[in-house]
């Protein structure tokens, strides 16, 4: 790593100085003074370490212009380049790395500077006549300028004495030989309180022996006390208590004695009560009498109504009896005596019905007679126009036609029968039929009449049909003879059957009227029988039967009511005389005649009964608390004696000075008193116990020397750690001091080996040795005559040769340590005569083929002498003058 | 009549010792540790209350010192009292630490507690029914420093159906501990026990089966040094057959575990190696813990610890979230012996002051004995204050360990000083 550029942004007097590039090897920058060669190789150190504060003693490089202070260096290497920027900020400035080639390093500052630290910095690599003044200064104090060239020789990575003392402190703040501060000592100290603690446990166990002894005796005392107590206490408890039993018992023989006299004042009081109490002796004895009548009172009176509701009930029924008879014009007697809902009855129904069935069929078959004489006359009409041709009149009949056609067709005859011979035949044997089957066999009184007849009206038309067959005739006038004839006879025909018909129709209303008029007079017939007038029909006869049911139902209502009424006024009179009886009875004066009487005689005794009974009841009453108040005396009396008794036994228990309740009170006050003594000092030793046993407690329980033995533990083992840990740092106190001696001794040569042939070659080989001896903190150097002088001793420019050279050679060998650090060399050679200058300029040639080196002079003549001096690549750079 | 007998076998109860070795600053820890030794006196008198054993035996060391503070005087007149009530009996041998010559008796102890004489062998018949069960020996320590071999005053009767003896002894020289009433498996067999109650041994075990010869342990670790499980043994023997079962009873654990770091290379991932950890302590024990870690490895992880104030701020956390465990868990001590995240060997191979750091270390390592004594002479002066205060604390470090850790502790420094 190389420093390519420095760039003063702002610093002190430079604004906008850039010094560069740089060579890897020596840069020779030349300016005349004030040309800012200081101001830059600060700025260098203020970009690698930080900017001064304000309260530095150093230079803190105000920009004159104004503004924060802002410096840059560019460093390169083979992989790239980047600016370190540093800018006034927080503490010493922020700084950035950017790259402005290669890859981002944002360690580079602290690679570069790596174990060198500002201190060591400004002492090596970056110095001018200040730093070498203050050597000077410093060279005095031998281990100040040692210990600078150990810090650097030993690697410059750390100072012994920073470590020494760090472990220093640590040791020291565990032990001081007199400190107090430190853990140990304190340890200690709290280590000797503790134990101090501890031996004060173990001189209780002595106390504990003797106040455990005290502990057995109080217990024992308090053991004696406490039966001594108990005894005292059982002592006034008896006492106490056979007191409480006399005083109670005596006392309550008073209160029960004077209970006693209460009693009887109050007994007295109820018997003269009692005695104020009258009672009806004869009302008494017929209480149950008077109640029971006058229990049965309302339902008597009940009954009295009844009696009279039913006789008007029986005169009203009796009446409407006699107004029905009149009515339907019956007799009373003969109402009574018929059987409305018997035979009769049943016949009335019957016939009823039956003359309503034979009226009925009467009227139909008139109607039927109405049609077939219509139609008979009809017929007979056409007859008579029929007859008329044939010569007849209109009257003539089928035998006249007979003749008539057998003369006209001689030899004719009839062969068969006509159809109307045979209804005629067949009409017979119907009214037979009806006559022996209906009338006789059944016994119907229609059919009786009926079926002779119809037997009749058959035979009658069979004859004229006979009659008519015999007028027929014969030829063409027979012919239209027969034919009229045949006309004629058609006619006739059909005047014949509606004849016929008429006729039966007529003998059927004449059947039907004869079975009505029979049913009628059956109907009489049982009329009269009942005594009922025979002329009534059946409609009437059934209105007649209504009649007389109604009248025997108002007959039958009259009788009943009339009977009951009769029988609920015989109770009534019953309960009168009753009531009169115990009425009398109950000493009451009263007539009784009727039920109102009774009634009201009644409710005069209960009235008075009422009264009775409450009398009764308080006489009752007042002997039944004359009575307890009896019981009450009596036991009174016994509790009283039993009392007495009590009292007597307890006090005859004692002697005869005590044997009262004064005296037993005294007794139980002087036992009392001997009771509190006794227990007031068993409180006394019982809380002496208590104290005691706490007390034995607290040192039994062995906290105190438990926690002390405890904390005396914890302490020894904090006073072991922290010993462990003193011995560590001692031991690494001395580790590092031995390394620094072995360090002093083999390797320290190597440097003051290059520092002395550098300080050779710079004086010329007038000095010849440099020696550090170890442990001393001294330099010092051989001449040629082996006379060796302190560097305190030497002159300002020797001594700046020495340390020129003690520094070319630390930084020679110091190959690893801040390996990314130029040496910035400001115008050291000034003390220099011309000899040691050569010289110098040499040795500073031959560094920077090892490091790089920028050396900063104002003086041209050393400036090209250097340049000349040092390698190939060095570089010259001039600085102009600033204005 | 069952001629089978069960008594418990406890010893170095220590009651009302000190632990030493413990910083506690947690109420609940201190008060943990307060108790833990009553406790497990009160485990033992459980013990025997619900095993239903003819007796109890106390192999020495009851109580922690000579001056027998109160309360665990109290607290054995209370397991005595208790054990009374069931009809259990103690013998009670005094050991080194509570001799029977410098016994101050501040409390009675009842009927049931028979203690052996130290100046010969007790006998006591233990009878069941009225008939002789089982002869139990005992002696005492009439002193701290006893160097006389009093097994062999121990010497079984004829016609002892069962021989029990009770001695607290270092028995085979055992390192460690210190060397009273010193005997061999030998003395111990020649006396003709069947059963032999040692104590002085804070580690139970074994330490032969012909005859039983067996050190209970303390029943509760007294210090860190005292780790895992501790407990008494419940002994069945019957003529002929002896078996003895450990029944572990410390109600508090001591605890100590490595932490490889390895890749962790910043304190919060520490923190959590280190709560894992305690959480695997925690669930291991299933008890209150008390666990010293000491972080190893090679890694970052030193530079973080090393800075300044971090060990302590580490301390601070994981204690907090390891007391936050159910059971909870103490971290006592933290030690760091992890180392920076260099190549020492590459260091050492330097030419600069690292270098020479490590190569002047090398020679120390070399030779412990070198080290010691100029790490002696370095630190004479607190050493010295140090002794006055009863404190031998320098004597105790390990010269190697120190001087690694200084060794670290510069290079540390030095490699931030370079900003490596």
């Amino acid at each position: 790593m190389r420093l390519r550029r420095i760039e003063a942004v702002r610093f002190g007097a430079l604004e906008g100085v850039t010094v560069g590039d740089l060579s890897d090897t020596l840069t020779v920058v030349h300016g005349p003074n004030e040309a800012g060669k200081s101001t830059l190789i600060a700025l260098v150190r203020a970009v690698l370490y930080g900017f001064q504060g304000a309260r530095s003693k150093e230079p803190i490089y105000v920009p004159l212009a104004g503004g924060s202070r802002v410096g840059r260096l560019v460093f390169e290497d083979e992989s790239g380049q980047w600016v370190v920027e540093r800018q006034e900020g927080r503490k010493r400035g922020v700084v950035t790395v950017r790259a402005l080639r290669g890859p981002d390093r944002p360690d580079l500052l602290e690679e570069m500077k790596r174990g060198v630290d500002e201190n060591a910095y400004r002492v090596v690599f970056g110095f001018g006549l200040d730093e070498m003044a203050k050597i000077e200064e410093a060279r005095k104090d031998g281990d100040a300028v040692s210990g600078a060239l150990y810090a650097a020789s030993a690697g410059l990575r750390v100072r012994p004495e920073d470590i020494r003392e760090l472990l220093e402190r640590q040791q020291n703040e565990l032990y001081k030989r007199q400190g107090r501060t430190q853990a140990i000592n304190q340890s200690l100290e709290a280590l000797s309180e503790v134990r101090k603690r501890i031996r004060e446990a173990k001189e209780a166990g002595q106390r504990f022996a003797d106040d455990r002894q005290r502990l057995d005796d109080l217990v024992r005392e308090h053991e004696s006390l406490k039966s001594e107590a108990e005894q005292a206490q059982r002592a006034t408890q008896r006492i106490s208590f056979d007191l409480q039993r006399a005083s109670a018992a005596l006392e309550r023989a008073g209160s029960l004695a004077k209970a006693e006299e209460e009693v009887e004042t109050e007994r007295a009081d109820f018997l003269a009560q009692a005695a104020s109490i009258e009672v009806d002796e004869r009302l008494s004895a017929a209480a149950d009498a008077v109640e029971s009548l006058a229990h049965r009172l309302p339902a008597v009176a009940q009954a009295a109504q009844d009696s009279e509701r039913l006789k008007e009930r029986a005169r009203a029924a009796a009446a409407e009896f006699e107004r029905v008879c009149a009515s339907a014009g019956l007799e009373a007697e003969v109402v009574r005596s018929v059987a409305a809902d018997g035979p009769l009855a049943v016949s009335v129904r019957a016939a009823l019905e039956d003359v309503t069935r034979l009226e009925a069929q009467l009227a139909a078959r008139r109607e039927a007679l109405q049609r077939a004489e219509a139609e008979a006359e009809r017929a007979r009409a056409v007859a008579a126009r029929a007859l008329e041709p044939a010569g007849l009149d209109a009257v003539a009949t089928l035998q006249d036609l007979d003749r008539i056609l057998a003369d006209v067709d001689v030899g004719e005859d009839v062969a068969a029968p006509p159809r109307e011979r045979i209804l005629a035949i067949v009409m017979v044997a119907l009214g037979l039929f009806t006559f022996f089957v209906g009338g006789l066999w059944l016994k119907e009184t229609v059919s009786l009449a009926a079926g002779p007849i119809a037997a009749a009206v058959g035979l009658l038309a069979y004859l004229r049909q006979r009659r008519a067959g015999g007028m027929a005739m014969t030829g063409p006038e027979g012919s239209r003879r027969r034919r009229l004839i045949d006309i004629a006879r058609s006619a006739v025909l059909g005047r014949d059957a509606a004849e016929a018909e008429a006729e039966r129709a007529r003998i059927e209303v004449g059947s039907a009227e004869s079975a009505l008029n029979a049913r009628k007079e059956i109907l009489a017939r049982d009329l009269a029988a009942h005594g009922l007038p025979r002329d009534l029909d059946a409609s009437q006869a059934v209105a007649a039967l209504d009649a007389v049911r109604q009248a025997q139902r108002h007959d039958a209502e009259a009788q009943t009511a009339a009977q009951e009424a009769d029988r609920l006024a015989a109770g009534v009179a019953a309960f009168v005389e009753e009531a009169r009886s115990v009425v009398g009875d109950a000493g009451f004066a009263r007539p009784v005649e009727s039920f109102d009487d009774a009634a009201s005689a009644l409710s005069v005794l209960v009235e008075r009964l009422k009264e009775l009974r409450e009398r009764t009841e308080r006489l009752r009453e007042t002997q039944a608390q004359v009575a307890q108040l009896d019981a009450r005396a009596a036991e009174l009396r016994r509790q009283r004696e039993e009392a007495e008794a009590q009292a007597r036994e307890v006090l005859e228990g004692y002697e005869q000075a005590y044997a009262s309740v004064d005296g037993l009170r005294a007794l139980l006050e002087d036992a009392r008193r001997v009771e509190a003594d006794l227990l007031a000092r068993k409180e006394q030793v019982a809380a002496e116990i208590s104290r005691l046993d706490e007390r034995l407690r607290s040192l039994g329980s062995d906290e105190e020397a438990a926690q002390a033995r405890l904390d005396e533990a914890a302490l020894v083992r904090r006073i072991e750690e922290a010993a462990e840990e003193y011995v560590v740092l001692a031991l690494g106190v001395r580790l590092l001091a031995a390394a620094q001696e072995r360090y002093e001794r083999e390797r320290q040569p190597d440097v003051v080996k290059d520092a002395q042939r550098i300080f050779r070659s710079i004086t010329d080989d007038r000095y010849e040795a440099v020696v550090v001896p170890i442990g001393s903190g001294r330099i010092e150097v051989y001449d040629r005559r082996a006379a060796v002088k302190d560097s305190g001793t030497l002159s300002k420019g020797t001594a700046e040769a020495l340390y020129l050279a003690l520094r070319l050679g630390l930084i020679g060998r110091l190959d690893g340590v801040g390996p990314g650090l130029p040496v910035l060399i400001d115008d050291v050679l000034a003390n220099f005569d011309p000899e040691r200058l050569d010289g110098a300029l040499q040795a500073i040639a031959g560094l920077s083929r090892k490091r790089q080196v920028v050396y900063f002079t104002c003086h041209e003549d050393v400036a090209a002498r250097l340049a000349s001096a040092g390698p190939p690549d060095t570089v010259r750079i001039e600085l102009p003058e600033r204005r | 009549m069952s001629r089978t007998v069960r008594f418990v076998h406890a010893a170095d109860l220590h009651l009302g010792a000190p632990f030493k070795g413990v910083a506690a600053d947690d109420e609940q820890v201190r008060h943990a540790l307060v108790e833990a030794p009553y406790r497990a006196l009160g485990a033992i008198v459980d013990l025997c209350v619900r095993e239903r054993v003819d007796f109890l035996v106390i192999a020495g060391d009851v109580y922690n010192s000579a001056e027998r503070p109160i309360r665990p005087q109290l607290a054995l007149m209370d397991a005595a009292r208790a054990l009374e009530d069931v009809g259990v009996r103690i013998f009670v041998a005094h050991g080194n630490h509570d001799p029977a010559a410098d016994a101050p008796a501040l409390v009675g102890l009842p009927g049931n507690v028979h203690v052996f004489a130290h100046a010969r062998v007790d006998r006591v018949v233990v009878e069941r029914d009225g008939e002789p069960l089982c002869a139990v020996y005992g002696r005492s320590l009439g002193r701290r420093d006893v160097k006389d071999n009093l097994a062999r005053s121990f010497s079984r009767e004829p016609g002892d159906a069962l021989a029990v003896g009770v001695l607290h002894a270092n028995v085979g020289a055992r390192a460690g501990y210190d060397d009273y009433a010193p005997c061999s498996a030998s003395d111990l067999a020649a006396a003709g026990m069947d059963y032999w109650a040692l104590g002085h041994i804070h580690e139970p075990g074994v330490v032969s089966e012909t005859p039983w010869a067996v050190y209970a342990g303390a029943p509760q670790g007294m210090d860190p040094t005292q780790t895992g499980e501790r407990g008494c043994y419940l002994v069945t023997a019957e003529p002929g057959h002896v078996s003895a079962e450990f029944v572990p009873l410390a109600s508090l654990i001591w605890d100590a575990r490595t932490v490889e770091l390895g890749e962790a290379d910043t304190l919060d991932v520490v923190e959590d190696r280190i709560a894992e950890t305690c959480a695997f302590v925690s669930r291991a024990w299933g008890r209150p813990s008390i666990v010293r870690l000491t972080l190893t490895g090679r890694g970052e992880a030193h530079a973080a610890l090393s800075a300044a104030g971090a060990q302590g701020e580490l301390l601070a956390r994981v204690r907090e979230r390891a007391l936050g465990l159910d059971p909870w868990v103490w971290v006592d001590r933290i030690s760091d012996r992890t180392a920076p995240a260099i190549d020492l060997e590459a260091v050492r191979q330097g030419a600069d002051l690292a270098a020479d750091i490590v190569r002047i270390a090398d020679e120390l390592l070399a030779d412990p004995d070198a080290a010691r004594a100029a790490i002696e002479s370095l630190v004479e002066p607190l050493s010295s204050k140090l002794r006055q205060a009863g404190i031998d604390a320098v004597a105790a470090l390990d010269p190697v360990s120190v001087v690694e850790r200084a060794r670290d502790r510069v290079l540390d420094a030095v490699l931030a000083k370079e900003g490596l």
